[in-house]
């Protein structure tokens, strides 16, 4: 016994120093190394680059015009020039309100309905995920542009109605697109623990069923729509890709200037902009963290019985149905127009972007990319980060819940591989891995498989982190406190009580840290240079031309391989004898 | 192909050390077996043992496109010739991975780079010290075609970078949208500007994409450093998206998101290469000129291997190795005695006009001009 103690004993400090320690080689070094220019101009440290940031409308719009003329706030009310942070800000709001009116709805239907292919359908919404942005809009071209699907459909009921693309309100949806599963799969997972006494009580005492969700279910869901909404907003905030893709340079946010100061080779100004972008998110994960801690959901659960969705019209199902169709059009027509996209050519109905990528698998030079080469790697690193990614995330997730000095900055930080700008994160890696770090008169290099899946699992274990941490702090004190006068130790409660009760919350963590991985494409890209370590989504990247179709059936390729492995996934987390 | 070594810092695993990084062969003498490169002092053609190895820098898709790229051709080509070994090595940021490298201090470790824009070497010249260079230069008596080189393509005035193919920014358009609205093509700028050509206009973004960014100099170079700014606002005014690359924008075109996109003239090569309805690929130059899009090859300074640089960029220049270069990357020869099926110029067309600023007008021009006009564009 004495040595299995010392082991539980030791366990939490080694994993608590390897996870501080992975993220500070992995991440902390690399971005910091980049950020640091925000303060420095030859060498010298200086605020003036974050000063003249501040001072210029062009990012800060009346705030920065306040700072020299204070009268500008009353003169021009309402109407205010927003900057660039102010109208990132904006479309971020935006896009959130835009995922939860999405993600709700699919969340109910998800945790209180019963149809073939539900579980299926479960799996599925990480799929959008993963999607390049190059596909995403592609399908939304098919779908929302001058020859879309929806736009046709309008046109034929006679509405004058031209394409939705180059406009604010594509971009929203095409962030919703993205976020609103996100919201669903993490909301629905939260709804499906509420128990049903509950509600049963409050109905029992006179509260109508809209009372009662109002004042039962909702508070109950409220950390899981919060923290769906939280990653929304810094998501959409940090977008770059997808602006440029179905929008324009006049709708451009603060990322798309991040990457243009430093492909200018201003790294001042962009580590500014970058910094400045971390710093919002991270105050806003702040304030969410707070609010977290203060929700305590009930534990051991017993859930309503579902609804079956195929019946006689209730209200319910009519929500429902409707809600069906939504999502038809807003989630599955694009994926299909890019199915579809991937069998025609000029001339109709054709396998030639297919018989493409047998052709480069078969005679592929070594310095170009195999299409088989890159899903086993997207597998490989996938299955890698997973390992890397999930006990992270879920170290962190525990310590969230503990209680001592510090921890919600602790908490914070945590969050920073999402709020780091993305091109700066790429910066970080080439510099410190891709071309490597000088020390004791050696250049260590670290490319390929390892730094790939380090780099992944970092992006991903905030996933397996926001998605546990509610979960674990919902778990009722009073069974952990009856375990450990039963002579149980901490890690053993851990173990054999918390875990196995929040099973539900990591699956949902590690099916989005592994579609994290599967999706991931800037950094990969950067650590891949020139190597045999490239993914799905740099294969994509690569068979973009005037003709689209060898990207779209490789787009294609991807979809199939991840929605197996999101299936897989989530059969095997059922099986799992947790429970889930 | 990895190119580097990994290995953790710290804790003594060690990674796979693919030993593909391109150690010098140290010790090397200059053995110049016929005699060509003769680069002062210190050049060592072949290494006394094996085959020496000449890494190439390029840009991804001229060795990896959908279709067909130069890249593998030129690879076997060149080795079937030469007792050496070609490396492609093509990083997904283009030139600016050496110029980051540069920058950082860390070698280069390739020998040269094919395919350098003007606008890419005024950037690297400007982010090195003064009196220093990314890229030097090759004899060009080594080079027995360089007398053929196109003049209007000269676009270095140190003679670093040789110029290796060309094309030009046009505008594409769609005949059939035109007939629609019942307009002609537009000939001028102006007219892109204007009623009937509202809505019309896809352009690459210059912040990204080279094509959109020479667009944006040939503006320039038309209505003059204190008037391109004016004219682009009339242009956003009157509908035109400025899309993520290339790429992006020649795909909303393609689905008809509108009817002119920025792209090359030499696109009716491609749209006859796979049967493409024509109508849909009409090429149409600005003001009766068309801007030079160039690409050149040059040897990155440090390279232990100029000689077998020069003897490949020698062989790059032959008219022949020019005309299926040309082909094969859709675009046209830098060297004029390059000789092209006869009805390639069929589909290649070429402006009374050749818009090129030149290197010297580029210089320290560049980065303002585009940083005006990027916060006009995404102002709010």
């Amino acid at each position: 016994m004495r040595p299995a103690r010392a082991v539980e004993r030791l366990s939490a400090p080694v994993l608590a120093v390897t996870t501080v320690a992975l993220l500070a080689l992995l991440f902390f070094y690399p971005v910091g190394v980049v950020l640091v220019e925000a303060v420095r101009v030859d060498g010298a440290y200086t605020l003036a680059t974050v000063v003249e940031v501040l001072r210029d409308p062009f990012y800060f719009g009346v705030f920065a015009q306040a700072l020299d003329d204070p009268g500008v706030v009353v003169r021009s009310f309402p109407d205010y020039r927003l900057g660039l942070f102010g109208f990132t800000a904006y479309q971020a709001l935006l896009s959130t309100v835009a995922a939860i009116a999405l993600g709700l709805p699919g969340a109910y239907v998800l945790a209180r309905f019963e149809f073939p292919g539900r579980k299926t359908i479960r799996s599925l919404t990480a799929l959008p995920f993963v999607m390049p942005t190059i596909l995403v809009a592609i399908g939304f071209v098919a779908t929302f542009g001058a020859n879309g699907v929806v736009t046709g459909a309008l046109q034929s009921l006679g509405l004058q109605v031209e394409s939705f693309t180059g406009t604010l309100g594509i971009i929203v949806l095409a962030h919703a697109f993205y976020d609103a599963p996100l919201i669903a799969r993490i909301t629905a997972a939260s709804w499906e623990g509420i128990d049903a006494e509950m509600t049963e009580t409050a109905r029992s005492l006179g509260a109508s069923p809209l009372r009662a969700f109002r004042d039962v279910v909702i508070p109950q869901l409220l950390p899981a729509i919060l923290t769906g909404a939280l990653l929304t907003f810094i998501f959409s905030f940090m977008s770059f890709a997808i602006v440029l893709a179905l929008g324009g340079l006049s709708l451009a946010t603060v990322e798309v200037w991040v990457y243009h100061r430093i492909s200018q080779l201003d790294y001042g100004t962009a580590s500014t902009l970058a910094t400045m972008e971390m710093l919002f998110s991270l105050a806003l994960t702040y304030a969410y963290l707070r609010y977290e801690a203060q929700q305590r959901a009930a534990g051991t659960a017993r859930p309503p019985d579902r609804i079956d969705l195929l019946g006689t019209a209730t209200k319910r199902r009519l929500f429902a149905w409707g809600y069906a169709l939504v999502a038809l059009v807003v989630f599955v027509v694009p994926i299909v127009s890019l199915v579809f996209a991937s069998v025609t050519g000029p001339e109709g109905f054709t396998l030639r972007n297919y018989r493409f990528l047998l052709e480069r698998q078969a005679s592929a030079y070594a310095f170009q990319v195999k299409p088989l080469t890159a899903v086993t790697n997207s597998l490989l690193f996938g299955a890698g980060t997973l390992l890397l990614a999930v006990p992270m995330g879920v170290f962190l997730a525990i310590i969230s819940t503990r209680q001592f000095r510090g921890r919600k900055l602790i908490d914070t930080l945590s969050m920073a591989p999402f709020a780091v700008s993305g091109v700066v994160v790429g910066l970080g890696l080439l510099r410190g891995f891709v071309f490597g770090t000088e020390a004791f008169g050696y250049r260590f290099t670290v490319t390929g498989a390892l730094a790939i899946v380090a780099a992944h699992a970092v992006g991903a274990y905030p996933f397996v982190t926001r998605n546990v941490a509610p979960a674990l702090s919902g778990i009722d004190d009073a069974i952990v406190e009856s375990a450990r006068s039963l002579g149980a130790s901490r890690a053993r409660v851990m173990f054999d009580i918390e875990l196995p009760l929040v099973v539900p919350a990591v699956l949902a963590g590690t099916a989005f840290a592994f579609a994290i991985s599967i999706g991931e494409f800037d950094s990969t890209v950067i650590l891949a240079t020139g190597g045999s370590s490239y993914t799905m989504p740099v294969a994509i990247e690569r068979f973009i031309g005037r003709r689209l179709g060898p990207a779209t059936a490789m787009g294609v390729v991807l979809l199939v391989v991840t929605s197996v492995s999101f299936v897989i996934i989530d059969r095997l987390g059922e099986g799992s004898g947790f429970g889930g | 192909m990895a190119g580097c070594s990994a290995e953790p810092t710290d804790d003594g695993s060690t990674e796979t050390e693919s030993g593909s990084t391109d150690t010098p062969a140290s010790g090397g003498t200059a053995t110049e077996a016929d005699g060509t490169a003769t680069a002062d002092g210190t050049v060592t053609g072949t290494a006394s043992g094996g085959t020496p190895l000449l890494r190439v820098g390029t840009y991804p898709s001229f060795v990896d496109a959908p279709s067909s790229s130069p890249g593998p051709w030129l690879k076997e080509r060149f080795e079937s010739e030469f007792d050496a070994e070609l490396q492609w090595f093509a990083p997904e940021s283009s030139m600016d991975y050496f110029l980051q490298r540069r920058q950082q201090g860390v070698s280069i470790d390739t020998d040269l780079f094919l395919g350098l824009a003007p606008e890419n070497l005024v950037k690297a010249d400007r982010s090195v010290g003064d009196g220093e260079s990314l890229f030097t230069s090759v004899d060009t008596a080594d080079l027995s075609n360089a007398s053929h080189v196109v003049d209007d393509y000269r676009f270095d005035p140190q003679e670093r970078a040789i110029p290796v193919g060309a094309s030009y920014i046009s505008l594409v358009y769609n005949q059939n949208a035109f007939d629609d609205r019942g307009v002609d093509a537009p000939a001028t700028f102006d007219d892109l500007a204007s009623a009937p050509y509202e809505n019309g206009l896809l352009v690459p973004n210059p912040q990204n994409s080279e094509t959109g960014l020479e667009f944006l100099f040939w503006t320039i170079d038309q209505f003059g450093e204190d008037g391109y700014l004016d004219y682009w606002s009339d242009l956003m005014g009157n509908g035109t998206r400025i899309l993520q690359d290339w790429g992006t924008a020649y795909d909303a075109y393609s689905n008809d998101e509108a009817p002119m996109v920025v792209s090359f003239s030499t696109d009716q090569v491609y749209a006859d290469r796979y049967d493409q309805d024509m109508a849909r690929h009409q090429v149409g130059f600005l003001n009766d000129s068309g801007y030079a899009y160039l690409e050149g090859a040059a040897p990155f300074t440090g390279t232990d291997k100029l000689g077998l640089a020069t003897e490949f960029i020698d062989f790059v220049l032959r008219p022949e190795i020019q005309a299926e270069i040309a082909q094969r990357n859709v675009a046209l020869p830098a060297v004029d005695n390059a000789e092209l099926p006869s009805d390639y110029y069929d589909l290649v067309y070429e402006p009374e006009e050749i818009v090129n600023p030149g290197y010297d007008e580029l210089m320290g021009n560049v980065e303002p001009w585009l940083s005006e006009w990027s916060k006009q564009i995404a102002s709010k």
